[in-house]
């Protein structure tokens, strides 16, 4: 061979290492060999950065801080004009009545009973009337007696309203579930009226999330040995006296609720087991907009004041007040909101606390307007591998569906940045615009879309990494078997 | 000295008038029954061998385990007990309220739900400034130094400041908000440090309350030098010339006037054991653990106060 001949086949062959294969030719052995191990690769970062994902997501106060943010924004979308014109709830400020000192066997201020129970009175009797009414009021007795002297004759009144205009009125319990089965109210006559008002404990890092749907509190004393009595929540019981949304995801797909045991003793002994739900905070919007409810100066008339400051009972104007308009066919619940001593802080209104009130009022309207949705715990882990397999899987695809050398950069190296970023942008619209339709409350798709988005840099890393570590053999160019010469030395 | 001389008259008298009145009031915490009505011509409660005559005044009034109730002549004295109503009249032996548990019937039930959560519905009011102590303008004595809070569910984080240059003196310190209080050995060895670099240091507590938009602060010193030593001397005068009821007065008198509230909140509730029924006294205690804010206390105090009969209770 000259060396023309020579220098005729070293161009042929690198013409041929940038030139498209021939459609017939076959993918080399070597080539077969690197998309392999190129596959794997991005296999094993893939679930390696999902593991990350997880422990950072569960493990660290960075991923909490993430995941709370992520879900304050998420509730921001949550919100429609139609919920909030055709809401159901009303929250009714009671700030104006006056505090004063119990008659019952502690030495402790308490909301006026002669006030609350003329203003229930006067509620009940409106036409059109409202659908229920929730009075915020801790009412628990304790064991030795009631919070006030007037508490029987105010749930006498309460009872009888109920059966005469046929509106359920409840009121507000929390320590006296211990008092036993049906004793909430201390009589257990009075039963029926009470509603649990405990708010959870939120976990660390979070502000408070859920609420309770129910909560079961089983007993352990001879007498009551296995009873186990359901607390209805005071928002959630009378969410449910209107038509309830009902669920749309199956429960191993999407989770809606989520339940806490506390029980020191799993065989034998109390239990109390709550059942909690995901709570749409987004009607705080209008909710906190709350007018005060007080009697007029003859206390036989309603008067609603628009709150336009701090203090309900100065610097104020009376609605002038078609009070039916407000509460008619309504859930109505009267709690104190200002200067309250119930405040919580909520998913993404950090700026201030709110008043629990709200918090049982925006427990209502998430039942009646739309379960919130997390995604169930395997499906979660499997969502943020799946969508790291996709993307590597359609560039695997590609990759070996191309016989092109030349455009083999961009399938290696800019494609899975594309496709993750397509896929970023996909979360982000889906999960933001379809929110307020799928209710998916998704607080980590923020770190899903950073392992997507590090993935590809990660794997280049790793490439550099181990080609590195085989030396500068496995620096050389990728080439092609090499043409055969034109001519054999026969013919030459 | 004229002026100490003048306050121990003053105190003087204060804590006599209500140690010789007659012994009607409750302590202020939780009662085992209260009257509901009285019709009797005559009805007495007596307590601790001390009597008082009951009328309609004394409606919703709390009676305690051991009190007796008698009734003569026409009518009765109804009084609300945690098991039933009871009626005494002429006819029955003088009724003795009794004992009843303060104790939840299910422990181990009242355990879980406070684990569990806190109570999201009102009862009572809250203060006006979640701070209780230090207030606004109050001095501490590093050795004593606590803080207070009104409870919330969430961590907090406490911190103490300079005024003039935000130079961070101790903290921030994150403490579970649903405790109310805060009593630190790190925190009165950091102020007491400080204290000897700079005695007429000028203070801010900040306590952020869940996030870092929603705060509040109070701003507190210690005794200077000068008022250290002034008030030493009025503790020595009173301790030297007075004993008992007055010498807790004068202390606490002391306390007040160098805004030592809580110190002095302490002294008027050693002092009501010995004058439990003094209203000026009850006033001095109520203004004292206001200020030092002890709102529980303030509330039994005040609580105890309004029970006075008229006569007593000014």
């Amino acid at each position: 061979m000259t060396t023309q001949d020579n220098n005729n086949f070293e161009a042929a062959a690198k013409d041929q290492a940038v030139a498209p294969a021939s459609p017939d030719g076959a993918t080399s052995a070597g080539r077969k060999q690197e998309l392999l191990a190129s596959f794997w690769l991005s296999l094993v970062i893939a679930f390696l950065l999902c593991a990350a994902n997880w422990w950072v997501d569960e493990r660290t106060d960075f991923g909490k801080r993430i995941d709370e943010m992520t879900y304050g924004t998420l509730q921001h979308y949550l919100s429609s004009s139609a919920a909030r014109e055709n809401s159901q709830i009303v929250v009714l400020d009671i700030s104006a009545i006056p505090l004063v000192p119990a008659k019952g066997f502690h030495e402790e201020n308490i909301t006026d009973r002669g006030s609350l129970l003329k203003i229930i009175q006067l509620l009940a009797n409106v036409d059109p009337r409202p659908l229920g009414i929730g009075l915020d009021v801790d009412f628990s007795p304790d064991a030795r007696g009631y919070a006030d002297t007037a508490d029987p004759g105010l749930f006498d009144s309460f009872l009888a309203l109920e059966q005469s205009r046929s509106i359920p009125i409840r009121v507000g319990v929390h320590r006296s579930v211990d008092l036993g089965p049906g004793r909430w109210l201390r009589d257990p006559k009075y039963a029926s009226l009470a509603a649990c008002v405990v708010v959870p404990k939120p976990e660390k890092g979070q502000s408070t999330r859920y609420m309770p749907e129910w909560i079961d509190v089983g007993y352990s004393a001879e007498v009551y040995e296995g009873m186990t009595e359901r607390c209805p929540i005071l928002g959630i019981t009378l969410a449910q006296l209107s038509a309830l949304s009902t669920p749309r995801w199956p429960t191993w797909l999407l989770a809606s609720t989520r339940q806490q045991t506390f029980q020191a003793d799993p065989e034998h002994g109390a239990r109390l087991v709550s059942n909690e739900v995901l709570v749409d905070y987004s009607p705080l919007d209008f909710l906190t907009n709350a007018r005060a409810i007080r009697l007029s100066d003859d206390g036989e008339k309603l008067e609603l004041l628009q709150s336009n400051g701090d203090d309900a009972q100065t610097g104020n104007t009376v609605v002038d007040g078609d009070i039916s308009r407000v509460v008619g066919n309504r859930l109505v619940f009267l709690g104190r909101t200002k200067n309250a001593t119930d405040t919580f802080i909520v998913p993404g209104r950090p700026e201030m606390p709110y008043a629990g009130v709200f918090l049982h009022a925006c427990a209502a309207y998430t039942l009646l307007n739309g379960t919130l949705y997390t995604l169930a715990g395997p499906v979660r882990l499997l969502a943020d591998l799946l969508l790291s397999l996709a993307i590597f899987g359609i560039v695997f695809w590609f990759r070996s569906r191309n016989r092109s050398e030349r455009y083999e950069p961009f399938f290696e190296r800019h494609l899975p940045v594309l496709l993750a970023a397509a896929a970023a942008a996909i979360i982000i619209l889906g999960e933001t615009w379809l929110l307020p339709r799928t209710r998916l409350m998704w607080d980590d798709f923020i770190l899903v879309i950073l392992v997507l988005l590090v993935h590809s840099p990660i794997e280049h890393t790793a490439d550099g990494v181990v080609a590195w570590r085989r030396g500068p053999v496995r620096l050389q160019p990728r080439v092609s078997t090499p043409p055969s010469p034109p001519h054999s030395e026969n013919e030459l | 000295m004229t002026f100490h001389l003048r306050g121990t008259i003053l105190l003087l008298a204060a804590g006599l008038t209500g140690a010789v009145l007659p012994s009607t009031a409750q302590n202020g915490e939780a009662v085992d029954g209260r009257i509901t009505n009285v019709t009797c011509e005559t009805a007495t409660l007596t307590r601790k061998g001390k009597s008082l005559s009951l009328s309609q005044r004394n409606v919703q009034m709390g009676v305690k385990a051991s009190d007796v109730v008698a009734c003569s002549g026409k009518g009765s004295v109804e009084i609300f007990l945690p098991d039933r109503t009871e009626i005494v009249t002429a006819k029955d032996p003088p009724f003795i309220v009794p004992s009843f548990p303060d104790n939840p019937q299910y422990p181990e039930i009242a355990k879980y739900m406070t684990s569990y959560g806190i109570a999201g519905a009102t009862r009572g009011n809250a203060a006006q400034s979640r701070i209780l102590w230090p207030v606004d303008g109050s001095a501490v004595v590093p050795e004593n130094f606590v803080v207070r809070w009104g409870p919330v569910s969430r961590k907090i984080a406490v911190s103490v400041l300079t005024e003039a240059k935000d130079a961070t003196v101790w903290g921030p310190t994150d403490v579970d908000g649903s405790a109310g209080a805060l009593k630190s050995a790190g925190a009165s060895s950091a102020l007491a440090a400080y204290k000897k670099k700079a005695p007429n240091a000028r203070l801010v507590l900040t306590i952020t309350f869940g996030n870092e938009n929603d705060w509040e602060e109070a701003r507190f010193s210690f005794l200077s030098a000068q008022q250290e030593q002034d008030l030493n001397a009025q503790l020595d005068f009173w301790a030297k010339n007075t004993a008992g009821l007055t010498l807790h007065l004068g202390r606490g008198y002391a306390y007040t006037r160098h805004k030592l509230f809580a110190e002095a909140a302490d002294e008027y509730e050693t002092a009501l054991e010995s004058a439990p029924e003094s209203p000026y006294l009850l006033k001095d205690a109520i203004e004292a653990e206001q200020r030092a804010g002890r709102a529980s206390r303030v509330k039994e105090l005040q609580s105890r106060l309004t029970s006075l009969p008229p006569a007593v209770n000014p």
